[in-house]
């Protein structure tokens, strides 16, 4: 295909910081899993609190 | 960077009442078109030349297609070109209320049948209130997913009210304050070297454009980024050790990771030092 425009080689039009975002994204994301998970399993209004236990490895979620 | 034929799946969803035109980083001097804040020169056939003069005074996407047809130029031609004006941060868009929701169901039924559009780049010349602008942009779904998750969190009754704001503010804040923080330890390096630089955000992706710098110049500018993060971060940690709050200081450890992170060699600033290295070592 005849393109219109030839690039300049000398310049690169990347973007690099997409990483911390994409992690914060993540992270955010599981709490909201977490969160649902205990509404789900305590009830709507149900829940205590929950954590992660990392020396066990699991999440726990307390109910009422 | 070969030739800009492989530039289509840049272009974002444009309507035919979309307003375009050229950013003013850019000036067309023909055959050349200068970004002049990177110092390039990309080379424009004649036909190019036509429509990029249409976009440095402003147009309609279907005012645009009219002139390429008069000029007897492909629609696929235009959207490459057009992608590339994209990618490169030299398009800007204004679209009516009425347009969004029509590109809304568009990128809806492109979404249900596997058809994706780039989003639009975001390029404007770097200041602190810009730079916090892009970040904000950058970081909306990280914005909008913490205010639900909370919200649901205090609505569910897992957290009281106050300590929902609390943990939403503090670690929405400081998460964004270290990205701000990052990229300003890159700019004020940059200014310092009578470097100008650009902020350039596309979809969550966010970063600085500058010119080549000379090895040295591209270290620090590198190097600062990380170190200003990561300086917040261990205050973040100092807090938290002194209130005695594992939260804080479990949540500024990981930020700071994140920070430090971003000098390794295959990503980020660790990728710009690595070829700052090798440009040197091949001179």
């Amino acid at each position: 295909m005849q393109s219109l425009i030839t690039v300049d080689q000398a310049v690169d039009y990347s973007m690099k910081e997409v990483g911390p975002i994409i992690i914060a994204l993540a992270f955010v994301i599981a709490v909201g899993g977490m969160t649902v998970a205990a509404i789900i399993l305590c009830g709507w209004r149900g829940a205590k609190s929950m954590g992660v236990n990392l020396t066990q490895k699991r999440v726990e979620i307390v109910c009422r | 960077m070969p030739l800009a034929a492989q530039f289509t799946s840049q272009c974002p969803l444009l309507l035919e009442s979309d307003y375009l035109s050229l950013s003013s980083a850019f000036r067309l001097r023909p055959p050349l078109l200068y970004d002049t804040t990177v110092g390039a020169a990309h080379h424009i056939s004649a036909p190019g030349e036509v429509l990029i003069q249409v976009l440095q005074t402003g147009t309609t996407y279907g005012d645009l297609l009219v002139t390429a047809e008069q000029n007897k130029l492909l629609t696929s031609i235009v959207v490459d070109m057009l992608g590339f004006l994209n990618l490169a941060g030299a398009l800007s868009r204004r679209r009516g209320f009425g347009g969004w929701y029509i590109a809304l169901r568009l990128t809806v039924v492109g979404w249900l049948s596997g058809v994706r559009f780039a989003p639009l780049t975001w390029r404007r010349a770097g200041t602190h209130s810009t730079l916090l602008i892009g970040l904000l942009r950058a970081s909306w779904p990280v914005q909008v997913m913490s205010v639900g998750v909370c919200t649901l969190a205090v609505a569910s009754n897992l957290l009281p009210v106050h300590t929902g704001l609390i943990l939403l503010v503090a670690s929405l804040g400081f998460f964004l304050a270290s990205v701000y923080i990052h990229e300003l330890g890159h700019m004020l390096i940059l200014r310092r070297q009578n470097v100008r630089s650009d902020v350039l955000c596309r979809g969550l992706r966010l970063g600085l454009l500058h010119h080549r710098l000379g090895t040295s110049q591209e270290i620090q500018s590198a190097v600062m980024g990380p170190v200003a993060g990561t300086l917040l971060c261990l205050a973040g940690i100092s807090c938290g050790q002194v209130l005695h709050q594992t939260l804080i200081t479990a949540s500024s450890c990981a930020v700071m990771l994140i920070h430090v992170g971003s000098l390794l060699p295959w990503y980020g600033d660790g990728a710009s030092i690595r070829y700052a290295l090798r440009k040197k070592g091949e001179a």
